[in-house]
């Protein structure tokens, strides 16, 4: 369904993306493993169309998109929804009108049709009754939800998450990947989430990549990652540092 | 480095940010007749950029029509023509003070606002959030505030042209004891609807630069809070430079 060809970026002179492959299979839910600045939200934003490669291509549905306009991926957009790691959630609007944002733009439906939908959404993360909190009201996990909402709003195909967990305390972690377990389950949609939380990670993976310095070292199953004895991943699944390649 | 690698370096920044400034008030000028509408959003803007402006341009007005007429019959008087008190206050405002100060002024308020907005909406992702959700940013942000911005400030100006004449008149009738239908006869008489008409043209110009430069600065924020903190002070920078350097060519275009 997503596919990423030879994927070459920099920033400056920081080389942030080294030639990543990629392919996300219809209806699986997919990691991208890698430890902080690795390249992992960059990743991210190329399947997305916030960002293009200096190399390499981008494949949606077996369609080239890389080269599309702006007004081309906003169409090509709808078919997604983004978690970001802080939510993002517009901060001049409740929950409810930032649930209602994308329903409110993109269709035609009655206000009577966007109340039943947004309540849908808001039940599906856990947040029925917190629909006229602000955004600052929130506690971390409460906001990462709501943003949860808002990105299934329009029911899309695919869901991104970036860094779902970050931040949050092992309770709310777990929470959290029982939504993400939850969402996927009920809406049947395909799922790419970006951590550094293993043990989220294993949670909700069927299938994950890990990145290190811009290169993929790892394609595989939760089985298969534990199986690995190349060092930079037994080093990562232990928390340490990778002897190896630092000395 | 050297000098002049600075220099040139300053001056490749300086023309990639006017090309950028451009191609953006291009866009935005294209998606204002873009769908959908966002009416409730552009009352909020009416209502933030011209009704709570109100105050502080009127002040300003009112003070600079009284100084003016302070400084100009104190001169005037030496040689008998304190009667063109009303004339060069009525002349000077509608064409030049009302529109440049109070831009400076809006500048001040609603550029750096406009600017700390969309700069921490843009560090904080909900600029990406828009973009993911297929909603375009220059439409959803820069079109209700430039709109507001271009209708409000002529309607702020012309409100400055009375009260900022009224001030003048108060000093002079109150303060010095003149004639009063001296002062109006020669406001009425030297000036004219163009002079007016040119202030309020300047006054629009002036509203679009203004929240032209806050959106576009806003959004090409960079870094956390003193990436937000940078882009707001920038604004009122640009803004204001832009308003004196427009001044003086569009004053030579219409007188």
């Amino acid at each position: 369904m997503i596919e990423l060809k030879n994927i070459y970026k920099s920033f400056g002179s920081k080389q942030v993306l080294n030639g990543v492959n990629l392919h996300v299979v219809k209806g699986e839910s997919f990691v991208i493993l890698g430890g902080s600045g690795t390249g992992k939200s960059v990743m991210l934003k190329h399947i997305i169309g916030l960002l293009k490669p200096d190399k390499g291509r981008v494949f949606i549905d077996g369609r080239d998109v890389t080269d599309f306009t702006r007004q081309e991926w906003f169409k090509i957009r709808r078919r997604f929804g983004m978690s970001f790691q802080e939510a993002a959630l517009f901060d001049f609007m409740n929950v409810y009108e930032n649930v209602a944002f994308p329903i409110r733009r993109h269709t035609r439906s009655t206000e009577e049709e966007i109340k039943k939908r947004v309540g849908y959404c808001l039940d599906l993360v856990g947040l029925s009754g917190n629909e006229k909190l602000m955004p600052s009201e929130l506690s971390g996990g409460m906001r990462r939800r709501a943003g949860f909402a808002r990105s299934i709003a329009l029911n899309p195909e695919v869901l991104l998450f970036d860094e779902p967990t970050t931040g949050l305390d092992p309770v709310m972690t777990d929470q959290i990947d029982n939504v993400i377990n939850d969402l996927r389950r009920g809406l049947d949609v395909t799922c790419v989430t970006i951590t550094h939380d293993m043990i989220s990670a294993f949670d909700i993976a069927d299938r994950m990549v890990m990145l290190y310095e811009g290169e993929i070292v790892f394609t595989g199953t939760t089985d298969d990652i534990l199986k690995s004895r190349v060092p930079i991943i037994r080093s990562f699944l232990k928390g340490r540092i990778c002897e190896e390649k630092t000395q | 480095m050297n000098f002049l690698d600075r220099l040139g370096n300053w001056v490749l920044e300086v023309v990639a940010q006017a090309g950028d400034f451009a191609i953006l008030c291009g866009t935005a000028l294209k998606a204002i007749f873009k769908r959908p509408f966002d009416i409730r959003n552009l009352f909020k803007q009416l209502e933030r950029i011209g009704v709570d402006s109100m105050p502080v341009v009127l002040i300003t007005a009112l003070f600079t029509g009284m100084v003016i007429a302070l400084q100009t019959y104190s001169g005037f008087k030496r040689f008998q023509a304190q009667s063109m008190v009303g004339a060069l206050v009525g002349v000077s405002l509608t064409r030049e003070l009302a529109p440049v100060l109070a831009g400076l002024m809006v500048a001040g308020r609603i550029a750096s606002s406009i600017a700390a907005e969309i700069g921490t909406m843009r560090v904080t992702e909900q600029v990406d959030a828009l973009e993911v959700m297929g909603v375009d940013p220059v439409q959803y942000l820069f079109v209700p505030r430039i709109l507001s911005g271009t209708i409000m400030l002529p309607l702020l100006v012309g409100v400055a042209d009375v009260v900022g004449i009224y001030g003048g008149f108060f000093l002079l009738v109150n303060v010095f004891g003149e004639n009063p239908d001296m002062y109006l006869n020669k406001v009425y008489q030297y000036t004219n609807v163009h002079d007016v008409v040119s202030g309020l043209v300047k006054a629009a110009v002036f509203g679009f630069v203004i929240a032209m430069v806050g959106c576009f600065k806003g959004l090409r924020t960079e870094g956390g809070a003193e990436g937000v903190g940078n882009a707001t002070t920038g604004s009122v920078v640009m803004a204001s430079l832009l308003i004196l350097i427009l001044d003086f060519f569009l004053s030579k275009l219409m007188f």
